[in-house]
This record gives structure tokens, C-alpha cells and sequence, in this order.
């Protein structure tokens, strides 16, 4: 067990030393990120995995504060589970990628979008991959693998909210 | 004795009896009302404290789950409100995996809650007993197996469920033992529970799961051991072939057959296939149409001219596995699909042969 939870960490922690050392932002300012997730613990766990690492994190509860956000300020990626009240993550992809319900930011249509979700079903990750999503990532969560995710997504996809 | 307002009981009119019985009435309705708000404000002010706790401490928790430091408050806390401390660590255990979810384990130790779990186990409230293993089976606590193997056989079936299912997240092979015996006695009465803890069991110890499988069978009941195939089925567990031609060609159960029947298709041993073929004759149609399924599942091309044969099937079932299974193997297949999509007599095989042209491969058998 030891040493199977041993490989375990060492894997990330040589997963860390694989990511590219260029900071997908440019000095000074941080990456924007808005984590939608109607439960709490997830939210203030992952929040403070990426906020360690220099990222700055909003939070939204559901899908309607999520597009507020959007409509308020500029983020570089959106991290959003599927299953919420209100607007579903489903619901908040397809108000991104067809610009619906007036959020008219040039970048919505570009913002890479992670979903995290408990369904695990094939199915629904070829949804919300045709829908437009970045990346599918399944809960129960490795929070070290999702900071990993996000910033694979951000090297792709440098900062855009910046300057903004 | 004919009452009227002036008759007297013990000294007392009638009209102070009946006023004193209203007072009291009046009074007791008064006191009930108080207590029912009491006691709402009491569960009020409790999920109240609750949810300032759970605000306080989640920020805390977080941090020492990042590479943090143990705030001392936090530690403070969960000794002063154990139960509110394992409400939120246990909930957050089942939304994280990886070292994360290793160091939430960590975490409960070291707030010295681990110990405190285990005194709960030995409560003399089977509720609070049932709460803690619960939680025990969230957390994983290897110190509390001989606590877990005793529990197992409470007459509770909450207690004992609960422990079985925390024992089955440690298990060993000797553990293993112990939950099959205890499951075989129950599975009649609560199969979805035993089911639950059968899979947690093949999940946490793979290996020895299959072994003790097969050393336990004989001894079970027919109703556990389909369960057991079943899990085997569900849970895709390899190197089981033995026990699924076993129970194929000498059955516990009908329901046992069908079920190792299913789980052959999801091993990948092609060999099994010679079994599975002789079912596609069977009488039994639920068995020539799970057979039908399997036989595409393993890529038995020798199976192509029977289940060409099943697109006449009387039931439907076995004639879509059958046109399915035809769909999957490729070249052959196909080409015998496509000719009973054009050519068959039977009106029943065209269609099965149609339908199944225009389809991807099915994940789980027809019935």
C-alpha cells in the first residue's frame, strides 16, 4: 500500500516537472479562472490547489453566476461541473459556444471550457466534447491532476484576459 | 349518579372539576407547543453551528490538503465537535481521489479522530455504531478491522451492513472470507446490500477476490454465488475464466449459468468460446441469447454459421444478439449479414440482419 501511494506521488510529482516552465501569463499578472460547482468542499479544494500555484480562482455557484461572471470580466478557462441546480453545465456550454442570452465577449466562444462531473458515462463525455468542452474530468477528482489539466489547457491557450 | 353543576366530587363542583380540567388541558397544549419549539430551535441553532463550523473549517481543510500546515484551530475544533469534523471529511472523501484523498485520510488521524471512530464502534447505540462505520468505510481504518469482523455478525442489519462494507475497503483474503460467509447467510434477504459489498470487495482486493471465490462456492448458497458471477461480470475482473466455465457447465443455479455465461463475453478468453458455443443451440432462449451476445463479445468467428441460423430465432432477443454479434466480427460476419439482410426467407432474419447493418456493436446483451 506504502509503496503503491509512494509511486503515486512521485508520478505527480514528476507530472509537475513535465509541464512546460513558460507561465502560460505573463509576469505579474495571474491566470483567471471561474470554477462553477454547486458543491462547496469541491470548490474550496480545488481553489486552494490552484491558488497555491498562482492561479486566481472565482468561484460560482450554479450555471447562472457562472455566465454573470462571464459577462462581467474576462477569465482564461472555465471549470465547470455538469450536474447543478438551476443551469446545468450543459446549459452553460451551449450559452458559451452560441453566444446565447447576451454574452456577447469575443472570447466565449473560444474560452476553453474543463467539465468536471460524476458521470463517467462515454456517452456524456462525447456530449459535452462535441459541445465544445477542452477536457472531461471525472469525480471523484485528483485535484494535483485537475491543476495539471488546467494548465495544459492554459499553455494551449494563452492568457486572453489580460489587459482587459 | 346524575351530574349536574351543582353535583360535587370530592368536595369540588362539577364547574371547578370541568375548569380544571380545561386548565390543565390548556397547560399541557402550552408546554407541548414549547417543547416542539424548543426543540426547533435547539436542531435549528445545531445546523446553524454546523454550518458556521463547516464555512470555518473547509477554507483549513483545504489548505492542509494543498501541502498546508495543520492549523491548530482546525485540530482544536475537530476534537471539541467530532461528529460535525467526520460529517465534512467524510463527505469530501467521496468527492477526491489520488494523494488528495490520501492525505484527507492523514488528516483524520492526526486530529486523533481515527480513535475516536473506533471507540464509537464499540457504542452501545447501534445507530451511533452504524454513523461510524459508515464513516470507517469512507476512510479506510485498517486499525479497526477486528472491531469490523465482530460487528458484521450484529443483529442489526444497519450495523452490520456498514461494517461489512468497511471491512470490505481493507479486506484481506482472511477478511474476505469472513464478509462471504456472513453475505452468503443474507443474500436472499438483502441482495442489493450483499451486491453493494461484493463489488466494494472485488474493488479493494482483486486478487485474492477470484481466489476466495473459488474456495468459498461450494460452501455458499446458489442465490450468493450468481452474485458473485455477477460482480465478476460487472466489475470485468480477469483471470476468473475457471470459476465462469464452472459455474457454465455445472451450474449452482440457472440464474448463475446466465450470469457466467454474460461475464465469459466481458474476459476476453478466447478460448472460453468452445464453452459459450453449445448454448447457442440451447432450449433455454435467455441462454442462446446471452450466448449469441458472448460469442461476438470473444470474436468466435467459428460461431458465424450458427448465429446466421439464430436470425430465424423466434425470439427477438436472440435474433438482434445474434445480428449484432454477425455486425462485430467483421469481414465474415458481415458478409453473412448482409446476405440474410438480402436473401433470408424468413422475414424475421432479414429484419434482425437490417436492423443490426445499421448499428454499432452492443455493449450489453438483449433480453
Amino acid at each position: 500500500m506504502a509503496s503503491k501511494l509512494l509511486s503515486c506521488s512521485t508520478i505527480m510529482m514528476f507530472a509537475h516537472a513535465l509541464i512546460p516552465a513558460s507561465d502560460p501569463c505573463p509576469e505579474g499578472k495571474r491566470c483567471a479562472i471561474l470554477l462553477a460547482d454547486d458543491d462547496p468542499d469541491i470548490r474550496t479544494i480545488v481553489r486552494s490547489f490552484l491558488e497555491r500555484d498562482g492561479l486566481e480562482v472565482v468561484e460560482a455557484a450554479d450555471g447562472h453566476e457562472a455566465l454573470a461572471w462571464l459577462e462581467r470580466r474576462p477569465f482564461d478557462l472555465l471549470l465547470v461541473d455538469l450536474l447543478m441546480p438551476g443551469l446545468d453545465g450543459f446549459g452553460v456550454l451551449h450559452a458559451l459556444r452560441t453566444n446565447e442570452g447576451g454574452q456577447g465577449e469575443p472570447q466565449s466562444t473560444r474560452l476553453p471550457v474543463v467539465v468536471l462531473s460524476s458521470m463517467a458515462q462515454q456517452t456524456h463525455r462525447n456530449r459535452v466534447m462535441a459541445m465544445g468542452a477542452a477536457d472531461f474530468v471525472v469525480k471523484p477528482v485528483d485535484p494535483e491532476g485537475l491543476y495539471l489539466t488546467v494548465r495544459k489547457h492554459l499553455t494551449r491557450h494563452p492568457s486572453k484576459s489580460l489587459g482587459n | 349518579m346524575i351530574w349536574s353543576p351543582t353535583s360535587s366530587v370530592f368536595g369540588f363542583s362539577a364547574v371547578q372539576v370541568a375548569l380544571a380540567i380545561n386548565v390543565g388541558l390548556f397547560l399541557l397544549s402550552f408546554a407541548t407547543v414549547l417543547t416542539i419549539a424548543g426543540l426547533h430551535r435547539h436542531f435549528q441553532r445545531g445546523e446553524k453551528l454546523q454550518a458556521t463550523l463547516f464555512a470555518r473549517w473547509r477554507p483549513l481543510v483545504a489548505q492542509y490538503l494543498a501541502g498546508g500546515d495543520l492549523d491548530p484551530e482546525l485540530k482544536q475544533g475537530a476534537r471539541k465537535h467530532p461528529e460535525s469534523f467526520l460529517d465534512l471529511t467524510t463527505k469530501q472523501a467521496l468527492v477526491l481521489r489520488g494523494p488528495t484523498y490520501v492525505r484527507l485520510q492523514t488528516l483524520v488521524a492526526v486530529t486523533g479522530l481515527s480513535s475516536w471512530l473506533r471507540a464509537r464502534l464499540g457504542s452501545s447505540s447501534p445507530k451511533n455504531v452504524a454513523e461510524a462505520a459508515r464513516a470507517m468505510a469512507v476512510l479506510h481504518d485498517e486499525d479497526s478491522r477486528d472491531e469490523l469482523r465482530n460487528l458484521i455478525h450484529s443483529r442489526h442489519t444497519a450495523v452490520a451492513f456498514a461494517a461489512a462494507l468497511a471491512l470490505a475497503r481493507i479486506a484481506n483474503a482472511e477478511d474476505l472470507r469472513v464478509l462471504f460467509r456472513m453475505l452468503s447467510k443474507h443474500t436472499i434477504d438483502h441482495q442489493d446490500l450483499a451486491l453493494l459489498v461484493l463489488v466494494a470487495c472485488s474493488e479493494s482486493n482483486p486478487e485474492q477476490f477470484a481466489t476466495v471465490a473459488r474456495e468459498q462456492g461450494p460452501m455458499a448458497t446458489p442465490e450468493f454465488n450468481a452474485l458473485v458471477i455477477e460482480v465478476i461480470g460487472h466489475t470485468q475482473l480477469q483471470g476468473v475464466e475457471d470459476l465462469l466455465r464452472q459455474e457454465l457447465l455445472s451450474p449452482t443455479s440457472d440464474e448463475g449459468q446466465l450470469k457466467a455465461l454474460r461475464a465469459l463475453g466481458e474476459t476476453e478468453s478466447v478460448d472460453s468460446a468452445r464453452y459459450v458455443r453449445q448454448f447457442l443451440t440451447c432450449d433455454r432462449w435467455e441462454a442462446r441469447a446471452i450466448a449469441a451476445w458472448t460469442v461476438g463479445k470473444l470474436g468466435d468467428r467459428r460461431s458465424i454459421t450458427t448465429l446466421r441460423m439464430l436470425l430465424a430465432d423466434q425470439q427477438w432477443s436472440v435474433r438482434l444478439n445474434a445480428a449484432c454479434s454477425l455486425s462485430s466480427l467483421g469481414g465474415p460476419g458481415m458478409d453473412a449479414l448482409s446476405t440474410a439482410a438480402r436473401t433470408a426467407q424468413d422475414p424475421f432474419a432479414r429484419d434482425a440482419a437490417a436492423h443490426a447493418l445499421g448499428r454499432t456493436r452492443q455493449t450489453v446483451p438483449i433480453l
